[in-house]
């Protein structure tokens, strides 16, 4: 009937509705442990890439401390070497091997055609050596969450 | 409770403690479970105070010989040092106490094998501490160590750095356990070495020695320690070049020496590391063989006329490439300690009594004598004051301006053409050239020339010789005659060099230069273009004085004269100021082949002895020419005129 009164439930009915105290209680300790669980598992990420920064870091430390000791050690062989192959020392060597300089009767000069200029290849810079413009770090440790997700799914949707 | 509902909430309890076990594993791994890496930080104070330094650039020679590299020196630092200072203090006194200074630094000697005196490094740091407390009332933390104490001049005491070789720096790391040893094995670290730290530091090393010190120069370390600051990071800019292309270039070879705090964090890393500036490598003019056959024929050339100094410049007149350039006596780029007393002798000039004279060719100017002719004679021919044909009567002795004008030994030659003035070098006939001339014209001429001007060589320092000119205070009408013959007036070695080259080379002098390439930091070649400085004389001009010059050496018979090869060139013989000695500076400038210039050389022998008339440049320098020219046309492959002749034609 629509214009019936709406009467108020039995006793029994709204006992048999209410929630029990202990599912009530059980689910807000549910709750409460799914948030600390996911704030637990956010710490655990955090200290997760933290330490893995940190360890990434020590390494990468340790590496440039490695490349710059063997670094060190090819300036200073290339200078040993050089001193060892001065000037000086070359021309008492060649001499002790009964070379002579030559003069100008000791050669004879031919016209070759179409020779190429003599091309004096210049050292690799020093510099190279000690300063990568980009060392090759993973993008991890420069990109937002959002945009490690999105790299994430693009490299599994490429492959 | 029924039993599903005991399982969910197992479920639960299970689904909660895995992720608290994990973070509790992760935890337990980074903080307990030990790596070699996280030991390190573990030791390391953080955050990580690092000396990161990249090396001064390279220089070779025009093949790629290195004439300046670097090797690496290190230096030994005790931390936690004021404990050890205070068990050096208690060590008298107590038995059996801990280690002290004193076993520290024996320690260190034994592992490294480097000489230190122990008993005089722990006394000065003893008293750097108390000096230290009581002016700042901070005590010493961290120690630097010496390899002893000399006593200055003065009275006061000085640390000898200790900087211990590569071998040395081995040992001790051995000992401390950080590297294996040759075969592979590590050693227990002593507790002594604990506390030591080595830092490396890049020195420049010169394995050439002398040869081409005056051109390379020489770099050194700067003060002590002057860092300036830059977001957080100490820059140091230590390296100073003192002279040559060390210090022409000290700007773009200089590397960067910083201290930074290091973080762990990669990207921290790496942006430290971009900091380093990058120095680029220089490739010089300079052929290492022809340098050393110069100062060989230097070094001959100084003992046969007895002399004290001396210097040549080998350059390509057509390019303005320096080749070579040679002074006696040369430093030891080895060995610094003899700068000074060598630099002393090559000072010991009228117009720089007190010395330090770095490079004979380019900073100590000189009066020329008679190689100074070339420019008068060129003036005269280019401005048609006279030509190859004019006559002149000498009779050994001119007056200008109220002075009288002598030739050398007084004598008089007689009427004479424009080449026997030249071939006989004399004075009286140049002097009347430039009277014909006149003053305003021949110093028009000396300016195209720059005479008294810098060429701008590429290498530091250069000065400049002293050209008065008609108004300046000095200056009189005799000026002009003696200017004529090269008295009276100054330059060094290159400026001559360099004008004269005008005369090889079709009238047009070319920028002298040493350096001829220059690798930039990213490995791109810049390869030097050759400038002309100026074209003061005429192409027909160059061609009739060169023809007359060669001519008058062959006329003359002279000691420069090349086998095989047609050559140009003059003598010259200076007094020098004040004039009051016999003492000469002996010179002889020469190019060839003439049909095709590729060489100029300019010798130049300071003060040889006036036995058997050695004073001449035509006895002392000539013959110098006559060594050398053969053995650098053998070097760059140029062959004798008659075999280019037949080459060229064909035959």
């Amino acid at each position: 009937m629509p214009n019936d009164p709406i009467r108020k439930p039995s006793p029994k009915k709204i006992r048999a509705y209410k929630l029990a105290p202990w599912r009530e209680q059980t689910r807000l300790l549910a709750i409460g442990l799914a948030s600390v669980s996911g704030l637990m598992a956010m710490l655990a990420l955090f200290i997760f890439t933290g330490a893995q920064a940190a360890e990434a870091g020590l390494r990468v430390q340790s590496l440039i401390r490695e490349r710059d000791r063997q670094l060190r050690q090819l300036e200073a062989q290339e200078a040993e070497l050089s001193q060892r192959q001065s000037e000086e020392w070359m021309r008492a060597r060649a001499a002790a091997l009964g070379f002579t300089p030559a003069g100008a009767d000791d050669i004879d000069y031919l016209v070759v055609a179409e020779i190429p200029a003599a091309v004096t290849i210049p050292p690799s810079p020093t510099s190279l050596l000690y300063i990568a413009d980009d060392i090759a770090l993973s993008p991890a440790y420069r990109e937002t969450l959002l945009e490690w997700v999105l790299r994430a799914i693009l490299r599994k949707g490429g492959a | 409770m029924d039993r599903s509902l005991h399982r969910r909430v197992r479920f639960a309890q299970f689904g909660l403690l895995i992720p608290l076990v994990l973070i509790l594993l992760q935890l337990s791994r980074f903080q307990i479970l030990s790596t070699e890496d996280r030991r390190a930080l573990d030791e390391a104070p953080y955050p990580l105070n690092q000396h990161i330094e990249t090396p001064r650039g390279r220089i070779m020679d025009r093949n790629g010989h290195l004439l300046a590299g670097n090797s690496s020196k290190y230096r030994v630092y005790v931390d936690s040092c004021q404990y050890y200072l205070y068990m050096e203090k208690l060590g008298g006194l107590a038995e059996g106490a801990d280690a002290s200074l004193s076993d520290v630094i024996a320690a260190v000697a034994r592992a490294s094998g480097a000489e230190i005196d122990t008993r005089e490094t722990v006394t000065m740091l003893q008293e750097v501490d108390q000096s230290l407390q009581a002016e700042y009332g901070q005590p010493l933390s961290t120690c630097t160590l010496m390899a002893g104490v000399r006593t200055d001049s003065e009275g006061q005491k000085l640390a000898i750095p200790l900087w211990l070789t590569e071998e040395q720096n081995f040992g001790l790391e051995v000992a401390q356990g950080i590297r294996p040893d040759e075969s592979g094995k590590y050693h227990n670290s002593s507790d002594l070495l604990f506390n030591i730290r080595t830092e490396a530091w890049f020195f420049r090393n010169y394995p050439e020695g002398s040869l081409a010190s005056e051109v390379v120069g020489y770099s050194r370390q700067e003060g002590a320690g002057q860092g300036r600051s830059e977001d957080g990071v100490i820059r140091y800019y230590r390296e100073i070049g003192d002279w040559g292309v060390e210090r022409f270039y000290n700007d773009i070879l200089q590397g960067a020496r910083e201290d930074v705090s290091w973080s762990v964090v990669p990207v921290e890393i790496t942006s430290n590391l971009d900091r380093a500036q990058p120095p680029a490598d220089l490739v010089l003019t300079i052929d290492r063989e022809i340098q050393a056959e110069t100062e060989a024929a230097l070094r001959e050339g100084l003992l046969a006329g007895e002399a004290a100094r001396g210097s040549i410049i080998v350059l390509n007149p057509r390019t303005g490439e320096i080749l070579a350039m040679a002074d006696s006596p040369s430093v030891d780029l080895q060995n610094p300690d003899g700068f000074l007393s060598t630099f002393r002798v090559k000072g010991r000039l009228p117009m720089d009594p007190e010395g330090q004279v770095v490079s004979l060719n380019v900073a100590a100017p000189y009066e020329p004598g008679s190689t100074f002719k070339v420019l008068t004679m060129a003036a005269a021919l280019d401005s048609g004051a006279v030509i190859p044909g004019t006559w002149f009567m000498d009779s050994g002795r001119i007056e200008i301006g109220g002075v009288v004008i002598h030739n050398w030994q007084r004598l008089g030659f007689g009427l004479q053409d424009m080449t026997g003035c030249l071939r006989h070098s004399i004075n009286t006939c140049l002097a009347w050239v430039a009277t014909q001339l006149g003053p305003g014209p021949f110093y028009e001429y000396m300016d195209r020339f720059r005479i008294g001007r810098l060429t701008g060589v590429d290498m530091s320092p250069e000065i400049s010789g002293i050209l008065r000119r008609p108004g300046d205070r000095s200056w009189t009408d005799s000026t002009l005659a003696t200017n004529a013959y090269g008295q009276g007036v100054s330059a060094t070695t290159l400026q001559m060099a360099v004008a004269i080259s005008a005369v090889a080379n079709g009238g047009v002098m070319m920028t002298p230069h040493v350096v001829r390439q220059i690798i930039l930091p990213d490995g791109r070649v810049h390869t030097v273009t050759p400038m002309p400085l100026g074209q003061p004389i005429s192409a027909a001009t160059a061609a009739t004085l060169q023809e007359m010059l060669s001519v008058s050496l062959e006329l003359e018979g002279s000691k420069a004269l090349v086998e095989g090869y047609r050559i140009a060139g003059k003598t010259g013989t200076a007094d020098i100021p004040p004039y009051v000695t016999t003492k000469t500076v002996a010179s002889f400038v020469g190019w060839g082949p003439v049909d095709d210039p590729q060489i100029l050389v300019y010798i130049r022998i300071d003060e040889p002895t006036a036995d058997q008339d050695r004073q001449y440049g035509s006895i002392t320098a000539a013959p110098v020419f006559a060594r050398l020219a053969p053995r650098i046309f053998a070097l760059l492959g140029i062959p004798p005129d008659s075999v280019r002749l037949t080459l060229s034609t064909g035959g």
